[in-house]
C-alpha cells in the first residue's frame, strides 16, 4: 500500500487537532454563558432541543412573548406545535437573524413577531432602573449569547453591534465569560454544553407575581405617529426579507397598558405591515373580548401574570386558528413529548396559580381590613 | 496590533500562510510587508516617519562607512558619528527630552527663572529603544569591519523593522539576523514547536503577570498603607510579574519568529538561578547586557582617555588601583546606561547604580567572602550555599525592582525603609495589614487569582525543569504518544482561555517592556 505524504499527514494532523480543540472550545463557551435562572438561555437552548420541522407556530420577540403566549395551552386545545423563540429585551435590529435561526431548524406555518420590541427600542429598556437603548450590551447579548455559534450568529453581530464595541467578545463570547468558570459549582450550567436543553414549558416564563394596573383604552385613536428613521429602516428590512423568503407572518401587540404614543406607532406599523400584505393585531384593542381583569391579570403595566397569559393564549389562540390553517397532531406518536410537557405545565402552574391566587387574596384582604 | 490578541494570532495565521507559498528568495519581502502592516498598525502615523529615517540613514551610513573605511578612516568615523547622532538624537529626543527639561528647569529655578519652561508631549516611536540599539550595533560593526553593509534598502528596513521584535525586543546583532534573508522550507516540526512556545508565552503573561498584577496593583498603589512582610511579598509578587511578563513575550516573540524559521538569541536563561547579581545580569534581558557591555563598556575601556588614566594611576596609586578603578568606572557607566535606558527619571538611574554599586562591592570583597567560607568551612558547590546566593541575588534584585517600581526615588527610599524596619516587620504587623488587606481587597477574587498564578507558575517550573537539564520540553512532548501530546497542548490551551486575564474587563494588556 502506498504510504501518505508527509505533508498530507501533517495537514490532517493539523485539522484534527484544530478540529477538536475547536469543538472543545465551543462547548466550554457554551458553558460558561451565563445562566441565571432568566428566560433568555433556557428559551433558546430549549428551542435548540425542539425536533427539527416540529413546530406549526413560532412566536418571536422579548418578555413580551414569554410570559403571554403559553404553548403548552394551545398544544392542549388544539393540537398544534407554538415555541416562544423569546429573549429579555430583544433589539428589533435583531429579529431578522432570529427568523433565520428559526428557518435552518423549523418551518413552521406562521411567524408571529411581537411589534413592542419597536415601541421598546424607541423608549428605551428598563432594567433594574437603568435605562437602555437598543445598542446596549445587554439586550444584544441577551440575543448574540445565547443563540448557536454559526455564520448568521456572525452575521448578526456583524450587522447589528455597533463597530464601537469590542465585537470579537460578541463573536467569541467566552472572551466576555472566560472567568465564569467558578460559577460552574451549579452543575445547571453542565447541561447547556450543546447550546440545547429541553424546554417543558416551551420557552414559556413563570413569574410568580401579581399587581393591579391602571388601564387607559387607546383603543379609538386612529392617529399616527412616524417612527425614528432607523426603526423604520429595520422594519422595512424585516418585511422585505420575509417576502422574500416567503413567508407567512403576523405581526402582534400583546395587551398591556400601552400609552397613546405607543399606540399612535402601531397604527402607522400598521399600515407599513398591512401594505405589504402580512397580518397586524393589536390585542389592545380586544381587551374586553379578551376578558382582562386589570386587579389580577397582570404583574407589572408591560406584562402580564398566569391568569393574564391564559386569556390572552386563549384570544390568540382562536385567532390563529380562524386566519389561518393548521394541522392537529393530537396523538400522534411523535409527539407523544408534548403530551407528557403538558403534565409539567400543568404542574407548575397550578403550584404557580395557587401562590398567585394566596396572593391576591391577601391583598383582598387587606383592603377590606386595612 | 499588540502580541497577546486574537488579532495578532490571525495576522501571524495569514502573514505563515503566504510565506510559505511564496518562492524563498521573497520571503524576506513577506516579513518586510508584514513588519510594515504590523507598524502601522501598532503605531501612530508620524512615528513611523521616525523608523524610515533611521533606516534610510542606517543603510546610506552603513554603506558609506564601508566605501571609505579602509582608504579614508576618518571619513568613516565622521560618518559613524553623524549617523549615530542622528539616530541616538532621535531616541534621546523622543524618550529623554522631558527628562531633560524638568532637570533644567529645576536648575533654572535655583536661579528663580525657568517657570515658563514647558515639557513636550511627543509620541515614542514604538520600539525606538529596541530598532535603535540594532541600529547602533550594526553601524557599529560595519565601521569596526565585523560586519559587511547590507546593500539592499529594503532588507535594512526588515534588520530594523521586524515584527516580531518590535515591541519589546530582543536587541539583535545584524550577523545573527542575516538569516532574515534565506529561504526557509515549511517545517512542520518547527512551526510547531514556535507555536508551543508562544503558548508558553501566552500562560506567563496572562495567567501568571496578569492575574500577579491585580494583586501587585493593588499593594504599591496603596503602598502608604503597606510595609514589612507584606511589602515584601508585594516585591516578591512583583518581580515574578515581571518575569512572568516579560520572558513571556519573549517567547511570544522568538515562538513566533520561529514558525518562520528565524531563531532570535534568547533574552533569558533563568535568571533566578544566579549566584550573584553580575550573574543575573547575564541570564536576565542577556541582548540588552551583551549590548551595552560590546558597544559601551569595551569601546570605553579601550578609548585612549582610559589607557591615559590608567598609566596615570599606575605611576600615582599602583597597578591595583590601575586596573580597578578604570574598570569599576566604566562598569558604572555600563549601569547607569543600563538604568536609564528603561526610562528617562532618576529612580532609573538610582537603579542603575544600585546594581553598579552591588557588583563593584561583589567583586572588591570576592577575596574576603572566599576567606570567610573557608573559615566557616563553606561549600561553594553545595546546594543549600547555591540555594542562599540564588535568594540573596533575588533579594538584591527585588531592593532594585523597587527603583524600578516606584515613580520617584523618595517613593523608591520610602519603600525600602517601609520593608527593613523592625517595627514593620513585626508579624503583629503582618497581620493587621492582613486585616486591612482582606477588608478592602476582594479575598475571593484573590484567592482565585493565586490559583491562576499558581497553575500559571507550574506550567513554569516545567519549563526551567526541563531547561536546567538542557533538555527541550518541545523536543520531549514531541517523542510521547498522540494522545499524551495533544492532551497537555489542550490542557495549557485551555489555561489560557480559563485562566488568563483578559477580554472585555480587562484593559490593562500592556507589556511593561513594552513601553521601553
Amino acid at each position: 500500500m502506498k504510504r501518505m505524504p508527509v505533508w498530507t499527514k501533517n495537514l490532517l494532523r493539523c485539522v484534527f487537532f484544530f478540529g477538536i480543540f475547536l469543538v472543545m472550545l465551543v462547548t466550554v463557551s457554551y458553558i460558561l454563558r451565563p445562566y441565571s435562572g432568566g428566560a433568555s438561555r433556557k428559551n433558546l437552548c430549549g428551542f435548540y432541543a425542539e425536533e427539527e420541522d416540529s413546530l406549526d407556530v413560532v412566536f418571536i420577540g422579548s418578555s413580551a412573548v414569554f410570559t403571554y403566549w403559553e404553548p403548552m395551552e394551545f398544544w392542549k386545545k388544539y393540537g398544534v406545535t407554538s415555541y416562544d423563540f423569546a429573549v429579555g429585551t430583544m433589539p428589533p435590529q435583531t429579529v431578522k437573524y432570529c427568523l433565520k435561526e428559526i428557518q435552518k431548524t423549523q418551518d413552521p406555518e406562521l411567524y408571529v413577531i411581537d411589534l413592542r420590541t419597536f415601541n421598546a427600542a424607541e423608549d428605551g429598556y428598563y432594567l433594574e432602573k437603568e435605562v437602555m437603548n437598543m445598542d446596549h450590551e445587554v439586550p444584544l447579548r441577551n440575543v448574540t449569547d445565547n443563540v448557536k455559534y454559526s455564520l448568521n450568529r456572525f452575521q448578526m453581530i456583524a450587522d447589528c453591534v455597533p463597530d464601537t464595541y469590542d465585537k470579537l467578545s460578541y463573536y467569541l463570547d467566552i472572551v466576555k465569560y472566560h472567568t465564569e468558570w467558578l460559577r460552574l459549582k451549579d452543575k445547571q450550567s453542565l447541561l447547556f454544553g450543546r447550546n440545547e436543553t429541553h424546554d417543558s414549558l416551551k420557552g414559556f416564563k413563570l413569574v410568580n407575581a401579581v399587581k393591579p394596573v391602571e388601564f387607559k383604552d387607546y383603543s379609538e385613536v386612529d392617529s399616527k405617529r412616524e417612527l425614528s428613521e432607523r426603526l423604520e429602516g429595520i422594519l422595512y428590512d424585516l418585511l422585505d426579507y420575509c417576502r422574500e423568503e416567503d413567508l407567512q407572518v403576523l405581526f402582534l401587540v400583546n395587551n398591556y397598558c400601552q400609552s397613546k404614543k405607543h399606540k399612535e406607532m402601531y397604527n402607522y406599523m400598521e399600515g407599513i405591515i398591512t401594505d405589504y400584505g402580512f397580518g397586524f393585531l393589536n390585542t389592545n384593542d380586544f381587551y374586553q373580548e379578551i376578558g382582562v381583569d386589570f386587579s389580577t391579570d397582570y404583574y407589572d403595566k408591560s406584562h402580564v401574570n398566569i391568569y393574564g397569559a391564559d386569556k390572552y393564549t386563549e384570544f390568540v389562540g382562536e385567532y390563529l386558528m380562524d386566519h389561518y390553517s393548521f394541522v392537529s397532531k393530537a396523538g400522534e406518536p411523535e409527539y407523544a413529548s408534548w403530551d407528557k410537557d403538558y403534565e409539567v405545565w400543568l404542574q407548575e402552574t397550578k403550584e404557580l396559580k395557587e401562590s398567585i391566587q394566596a396572593k391576591i387574596d391577601a391583598a383582598e384582604k387587606e383592603t377590606e381590613n386595612p | 496590533m499588540f502580541l497577546v490578541t486574537f488579532g495578532f494570532l490571525v495576522f501571524m495565521a495569514v502573514t505563515m500562510a503566504v510565506y510559505y507559498l511564496v518562492p524563498g528568495k521573497i520571503q524576506w519581502a513577506v516579513l518586510l510587508a508584514a513588519s510594515a502592516v504590523f507598524y502601522f498598525c501598532a503605531a501612530t502615523p508620524y512615528t513611523v516617519i521616525y523608523l524610515l529615517v533611521t533606516i534610510v540613514t542606517v543603510w546610506a551610513g552603513s554603506n558609506y562607512i564601508d566605501k571609505v573605511r579602509e582608504d579614508s578612516p576618518r571619513k568613516a568615523k565622521r560618518a559613524l558619528i553623524a549617523t549615530l547622532l542622528v539616530n541616538i538624537g532621535i531616541l534621546a529626543a523622543l524618550k529623554y527630552m522631558n527628562f531633560f527639561i524638568s532637570n533644567f528647569r529645576l536648575v533654572c529655578q535655583l536661579f528663580g527663572k525657568g517657570q515658563e519652561i514647558q515639557t513636550v508631549h511627543w509620541a515614542a516611536s514604538l520600539g525606538v529603544s529596541f530598532y535603535t540599539l540594532q541600529a547602533v550595533s550594526y553601524l557599529v560593526d560595519v565601521y569596526w569591519g565585523t560586519s559587511k553593509p547590507q546593500k539592499n534598502l529594503f532588507k535594512v528596513a526588515l534588520f530594523t523593522a521586524y515584527f516580531p521584535q518590535m515591541s519589546s525586543g530582543p536587541i539583535c546583532r545584524y550577523q545573527e539576523m542575516e538569516q532574515l534573508y534565506a529561504p526557509h522550507k515549511f517545517d512542520y516540526q518547527k512551526i510547531s514547536f514556535g507555536m508551543q512556545r508562544m503558548l508558553f508565552g501566552f500562560i506567563k503573561k496572562l495567567v501568571v503577570a496578569e492575574n500577579l498584577a491585580v494583586y501587585v496593583n493593588y499593594i504599591f498603589d496603596e503602598s502608604a498603607n503597606y510595609n514589612g512582610m507584606f511589602l515584601w511579598i508585594g516585591l516578591f509578587a512583583y518581580v515574578i510579574q515581571l518575569y512572568a511578563d516579560f520572558s513571556g513575550c519573549m517567547d511570544i516573540v522568538l515562538g513566533a519568529s520561529e514558525c518562520f524559521g528565524i531563531y532570535m538569541p534568547e533574552n533569558f536563561n533563568r535568571p533566578f538561578h544566579s549566584r550573584s547579581i553580575q550573574e543575573f545580569w547575564k541570564r536576565w534581558h542577556i541582548t540588552l547586557g551583551s549590548f551595552a557591555q560590546d558597544y559601551i563598556m569595551y569601546p570605553i575601556l579601550r578609548s585612549r582617555a582610559w589607557t591615559k588614566m590608567r598609566k596615570n594611576l599606575k605611576v600615582k596609586y599602583g597597578k591595583a588601583a590601575a586596573k580597578n578603578v578604570p574598570t569599576y568606572i566604566a562598569m558604572m557607566i555600563l549601569w547607569i546606561y543600563i538604568g536609564i535606558w528603561h526610562g528617562g527619571a532618576w529612580n532609573y538611574v538610582a537603579e542603575g547604580i544600585w546594581f553598579g554599586v552591588v557588583v563593584m562591592l561583589g567583586q572588591l570583597l570576592d577575596k574576603q567572602l572566599k576567606k570567610l567560607m573557608r573559615l566557616l568551612r563553606i561549600s561553594g558547590e553545595s546546594r543549600w550555599w547555591h540555594g542562599f546566593q540564588s535568594f540573596r541575588t533575588a533579594v538584591i534584585y527585588g531592593v532594585g525592582v523597587y527603583f524600578f517600581r516606584a515613580s520617584t526615588v523618595r517613593r523608591a527610599l520610602h519603600y525600602v525603609k517601609a520593608s527593613v524596619s523592625p517595627k514593620c516587620l513585626a508579624p503583629s504587623n503582618f497581620l493587621m495589614q492582613w486585616q486591612v488587606f482582606s477588608s478592602s481587597f476582594p479575598v475571593k477574587e484573590f484567592y482565585k487569582a493565586m490559583l491562576c498564578v499558581g497553575i500559571g507558575f507550574f506550567f513554569m517550573l516545567v519549563l526551567t525543569w526541563f531547561q536546567a537539564r538542557e533538555k527541550s520540553f518541545y523536543q520531549w512532548l514531541a517523542g510521547r504518544n498522540i494522545v499524551i501530546r495533544w492532551g497537555i497542548l489542550y490542557v495549557m490551551m485551555f489555561t489560557v482561555i480559563l485562566l488568563g486575564v483578559y477580554g472585555p474587563e480587562f484593559n490593562a494588556s500592556q507589556f511593561i517592556y513594552g513601553g521601553f
